[in-house]
């Protein structure tokens, strides 16, 4: 029997049995074995195998695309089991740390070079911060007309505690040259096509950025090494950006002497208008800019929307707030859809780039329907839009209020 | 003299004809008996996936648990030919029109390595167009899905 005709009588038995071939399906078209999600196919879709909460909500299982519901984001410093997962594609299989490589390249590297994960530790100094990193996407499933890709809820965000060594001391180490523009960076997963040859996603940042304290190359999440799912075993984190710029499986670091042009960086990729559009607008590549810093934004981790409460009873709140690369000054909170507005207690970030934590009591006039509405302002004097914010053809960037419903009996 | 030429010229061609036609059938043949065989993903189930709608018409409107994808005419090769690559979970998450659909095809083809869908190509956007067409929902939807819990503190 031929290839062709094997995979013919294989993809005729495919349409009508179980979800359980899944895996062999994988195998047969892309060559790619996924270990992970074989795991996840035979003990009954539990994420534990992957090193994630089975409370965490699955929006794509190829790649995996995982998010956080928000009562699982309670504590300040996000656990690795509740950081949510963003892949492009296929992380890689069995790494190994003592043959895993960092190469620094690119026009503008005076010294190229590739150390391995021992160099890199042993080289420089060590530091560790919470850094809040938050898919661009964020908050994609409310935008009308809707945007394509995954659709992400208030999920993919996360603050957990990294450790690593200053990305600027290894450039630094390596030489930049005077026209160096952009620090881009390639890792080690591999296309859903299942070619070998086409980069799954490449981008980077300005060399400002790049050389900022809380830059990282980290290989540890609050102490431990990173998930495999969160770039085990090496990866950069740029708080407040685009999380797609905190390149996991990190393997090479190239320095531009341009704005970095791999895939996911050009076109429409992590792109808004550069100047607003109506809702549904086409536009053209050239009129979309590149997302930076991302907007203030905050959640209620506690108490899970639906709770019903007596009347007369207090609600205890609490939740986290962040801005990108600003500070948040004041947190508020509405029970009435923002008619009145309650100041919340708000404490100051554990460094720059932390989410930082609010909470506020708040008591019901009468029986009813409510919804606690969230809403953070900036040092800027920027605050969340009740409403979704400007539409974009990617659907990044919702920072609407974040808002739980709250029964009074 | 030019008489010769010409004879000679279209005898060229013919070979040329002849020599490429023999290159074609056997490269045929040997795909056919399995001696030689093309990559894969650049191997399109076009031809082969013939996918017929298997589903009983009484199951239409419900959600088939395996992919979450809506059974209706055409289900079968909108979950073949897109869970080729992606999780059927990232169809059944979006909502276009029929022209954001093809949209989203065609960006496939271009960037993704998808294939040309051929005569199914119809058949999907059908399915989509009406299983998967955008909501109106405004600028703020209300919340959905509410799971209630008596909170004691």
């Amino acid at each position: 029997m031929s290839n062709k005709q094997s995979r013919k009588s294989f993809l005729k038995k495919l349409s009508l049995v179980s979800f359980g071939t899944v895996f062999a399906k994988e195998v047969v078209f892309a060559g790619n074995v996924n270990a992970d999600m074989a795991k996840w196919m035979q003990e009954g879709n539990d994420l534990s195998s992957m090193g994630k909460s089975s409370g965490l909500t699955v929006l794509n299982d190829r790649p995996w695309n995982i998010e956080t519901p928000a009562h699982l984001l309670d504590d300040a410093v996000t656990p690795a089991n509740k950081l949510f997962v963003r892949n492009n594609g296929i992380p890689p299989q069995n790494v190994s740390i003592d043959t895993w490589t960092l190469s620094i390249e690119g026009e503008s590297v005076v010294k190229p070079m590739t150390m391995s994960l021992d160099e890199l530790k042993s080289k420089f100094k060590h530091y560790t911060y919470r850094l809040t990193i938050e898919c661009g996407g964020n908050g994609r499933h409310e935008f009308n007309p809707p945007a394509k890709g995954n659709q992400w809820s208030t999920g993919a965000v996360g603050c957990p505690e990294w450790t690593g060594v200053r990305l600027a001391d290894v450039l630094k180490y390596a030489g930049v040259k005077d026209d160096a523009v952009y620090v881009a960076y390639y890792g080690k997963d591999s296309h859903l096509s299942g070619d070998p040859d086409k980069v799954v996603i490449s981008r980077g940042v300005p060399v400002s950025k790049a050389m900022e304290n809380e830059s990282l190359i980290a290989w540890a999440m609050n102490g431990e090494d990173l998930p495999e799912m969160n770039g085990y075993p090496l990866r950069l984190v740029f708080g407040g950006w685009p999380a797609s710029t905190s390149g996991k499986w990190l393997s090479r670091i190239s320095i531009r002497n341009k704005v970095h042009d791999g895939p996911k960086m050009t076109g429409q990729s992590y792109r808004i208008p550069c100047n607003p559009v109506e809702p549904g607008a086409k536009v053209d590549d050239k009129d979309m800019c590149i997302i930076e810093s991302m907007p203030v934004k905050s959640l209620i981790t506690y108490p899970k929307s639906g709770a019903i409460l007596k009347l007369g009873q207090t609600l205890n709140l609490r939740g986290h707030s962040w801005a990108g690369d600003n500070k948040v000054s004041k947190m508020h909170v509405s029970i009435d859809f923002g008619a009145t507005w309650q100041a919340c207690e708000l404490k100051e970030p554990a460094n720059r780039l932390a989410w930082q934590q609010w909470s506020a009591k708040t008591s019901f006039p009468k029986k009813g329907y409510y919804e606690v509405w969230a809403r953070a302002t900036d040092e800027n004097g920027k605050s969340q839009p009740m409403i979704v914010p400007g539409w974009n053809p990617k659907g990044y960037l919702n920072n609407a209020c974040h808002r739980i419903a709250v029964k009074v009996v | 003299m030019k008489e010769l030429d010409d004879l000679l010229k279209n005898m060229r061609s013919l070979m040329r004809l002849a020599i490429a036609l023999a290159v074609i059938v056997t490269g045929a043949v040997l795909l056919r008996t399995g001696l030689i065989s093309l990559p894969l993903v650049e191997d399109p189930p076009t031809e082969i996936v013939r996918v017929e709608t298997a589903a009983d018409t009484s199951l239409y409107g419900s959600v088939d648990d395996a992919s979450g994808l809506i059974i209706d005419r055409h289900f079968d090769v909108v979950k073949t030919q897109c869970g080729a690559c992606h999780s059927t979970a990232l169809v059944a998450q979006n909502r276009f029109t029929r022209d954001g659909w093809l949209e989203l095809i065609r960006w496939m083809q271009a960037e993704q390595k998808l294939w040309d869908l051929g005569e199914q190509e119809t058949a999907i956007l059908d399915y989509l167009a009406k299983n998967y067409a955008p909501k109106d929902m405004g600028r703020r939807p209300n919340l959905a899905n509410i799971q209630w819990y008596t909170l004691d503190e």
